[in-house]
Formats: structure tokens, sequence, C-alpha cells
């Protein structure tokens, strides 16, 4: 198949073109995944997240109109529907209890030092409430200005700043007790 | 105080700040730390490495949208409409609009029984129906195990009967046979047939 802009590609899905659509699945699922990964820090999860994101990207497509970015429409999804999962998930269980990477996602394993660098990563998100891990994703790893971060979870400029700062706060309370 | 935090929130929107600013942050300890936890994330970020997606079913992302105009298909207009024919009498003359709210729901009851009857008429109907089918079924079952076995009585009738035909052919043979090997041996002397030697 030819080049097809990400216009075309929602234009055409939003009509109900089925290879567009998987398309458009295939073309955002690696950072939706990875979102999904640095928030929840359990593949398994990350995909059930990234499922229930796909899904509901899929059910309000016809409405999307192209006034932002797709991009930011889609984070919005994205960011919605981590909310409700984590609620939902930490109701049955607390995060820090999840059991660890099962056999099917050994390709971690093998990289020692790229499983000691999500490990690192890992710990890290986990010691902040769900709040601040939303932001600190949003400012580090979407690089994403103060205002936008502010337009995408529907927060004021001033609330995901000090979020952002109490995150940072927390780090260094993290850091200095894994040094002991 | 606000000066550093206009310089902090500055640093971290990705501004390039003079060594004298950074300098004057670093030397406030809360704002120096927050700087060195910012800077560790912006690592992580850096070197994070993108893990691939796990294999999975993207079609399953498709789900299939329900129809929601499908609940309205058996009376459900009709009972929407006339409560909302309610609500507007009621709202444009409360006086008159209680008599005639009355009515309506009256109406409107009769209207529900009269449906609740022919839905059991139709639900008896139907099950009347089911035990109908359900002994035809039965009947045909029945009818076909028979005709079955009558079918594959005769062919192994036919069989026998083919076998039986065909034995008797083979001994008929057989005994013309016999009578010409007897006819061979009575006009032969006895002891070339003792030899078993060719005539």
């Amino acid at each position: 198949m030819f080049f097809q802009s990400l216009e075309t590609l929602i234009a055409k899905a939003q009509q109900g073109n089925k290879r567009a659509w998987l398309k458009l699945v295939k073309q955002h699922e690696t950072q939706v995944y990875n979102y999904c990964l640095r928030m929840l820090s359990h593949p398994d999860d990350a995909m059930d997240l990234m499922q229930e994101v796909f899904i509901s990207v899929y059910k309000s497509l016809p409405s999307f109109r192209g006034e932002s970015s797709f991009n930011t429409w889609l984070y919005q999804i994205v960011h919605r529907r981590s909310v409700e999962y984590y609620r939902r998930r930490k109701l049955h269980q607390s995060l820090d209890g999840v059991p660890e990477e099962s056999c099917e996602h050994s390709e971690l394993e093998t990289n020692q030092l790229q499983y000691q660098q999500h490990h690192e990563l890992k710990e890290m998100m986990n010691n902040l409430p769900w709040e601040q891990r939303l932001v600190v994703e949003l400012k580090f790893f979407q690089h994403c200005t103060f205002e936008e971060i502010a337009e995408q979870l529907g927060i004021s400029t001033n609330t995901a700043k000090s979020r952002l700062y109490s995150a940072l706060g927390k780090l260094k309370v993290h850091l200095e007790a894994v040094d002991g | 105080m606000a000066n550093l935090d206009s310089l902090f929130t500055a640093w971290l929107e990705g501004e390039s700040l003079t060594d004298e600013q950074i300098t004057l942050l670093q030397a406030n300890a809360e704002y120096a730390l927050m700087m060195s936890n910012a800077i560790k994330w912006q690592q992580q970020s850096r070197e994070y490495e993108t893990m691939k997606v796990p294999h999975w079913d993207r079609e399953s992302s498709m789900p299939k949208v329900q129809k929601s105009h499908l609940f309205f298909g058996s009376g459900m207009w009709a009972m929407a409409a006339s409560i909302a024919l309610c609500a507007w009498l009621f709202m444009s003359n409360p006086q008159q609009g209680n008599q005639q709210l009355l009515e309506q729901v009256a109406k409107q009851t009769n209207l529900l029984e009269s449906q609740q009857k022919q839905i059991d008429q139709l639900q008896n109907i139907l099950t009347a129906q089911n035990q109908v089918q359900q002994q035809h079924m039965y009947q045909l079952a029945k009818e076909a195990i028979k005709t079955g076995r009558i079918e594959r009585q005769e062919d192994i009738a036919s069989v026998l009967a083919y076998i039986k035909t065909q034995r008797a052919q083979d001994q008929a043979y057989l005994r013309m046979q016999l009578n010409d090997l007897a006819e061979q041996v009575d006009g032969r002397p006895l002891p070339t047939v003792a030899n078993n030697v060719e005539y």
C-alpha cells in the first residue's frame, strides 16, 4: 500500500475502513504501549490498558473533528483510560504487590542493562502518587510544556507545576531512602 | 524566591539559562535538589529504550458498536411519546393538565395491559408451536430410522439372493464338468485311467 497521511488514515477509519484503522493502530501502538508500561510498570497491565485505549479511541473516532492534533486527542483518551484503569486496579490490589514480569516478556531480561534501566524507572515511578506520575510522564517523556500538561489533564498550569515540584521532592526522599 | 521559581520553570520548559542563573538556582538547597532530580528524570527519558509491543490482536480494538435505536423497536416510542405528552400537558396547564394527565395515564395503563395480553398470547402460541415442532421432529427422526432399517433389510436380502443364484450357477457348472469327466473316464481302458495317462 502506498504512503497515506495521518489525516487520510483518520478520515478513512472514520468511514469504517478496517485497514485504515488497523494501520492507524499500528502507527501509534508503540508509543501508547510504552506510555502504559511506564505508568503501570507491568507488561500485562500495559497490554490491557493499551487495548482499552484503542477500543475507546475507535468508539470516539467519529467525534474527532481535528480541532486539536490527533496525538493530543489520543493522549487525552490515554490519560482518562489510564486513570480509570489505575483506580480499578487499585481496588483489587496495590500496584506494589504486582508480581514480576512473566517469562513471556523475557526479552527484558536478555538485556541486563536495559532491564536495570527499566527496573530503576519502575522504582522511581512506583514511588510517586498517580497524579504526579502523570505529570512526570508528560513533562519528561512526552516533553510537554506546563500549559500542554494542564490542557491534557484538565488542570491549571499552577497545579501542574506544583504536582511536578512535589514529584521532584518525592524523588529526593526516595533516593535518600534507597541510598540508606 | 519568586525569581528562583520563574527561573526553575523556565529551565524546566527547556529555555537556556546563563551560568549565573544556574548558579543562583544551585545556591538554593531546595531548587538544587529539584534540579538534580529533574536531571535524573531527563536522563531516564533520554536513555529509555522503547519496548516492542508484544503480539496482540489489533482487530480486538474494533468492538461491534451496538445500535441503540434497536431499543426503541417494540413500542418504546409510544411510551416515550405519551410520557412527553403528559409532561407537556402538565407543564402547559397544571389545573386542566391534572385531569388530562389522569386520563392519559388511564389510557396508557389500558394500552399497556392490552399489550401485555398480546405478548402473553404470542408467548402461548410460540410455546404451542414449539411443542408441535418437537413432536414433528420426533416423528421424522423415527420415520428416518425405520426407513433406514427396512432399506438395510432389503439390501441384505438382495445380496443373499444374489449369492444363492451365484452358488446355484457354480454348482450347475461344476456338475456339467463332472459329467463330462465321467463320460471321458467311462470311454477309456482301465490301465490308462489308473496311471493317469493322457489319452
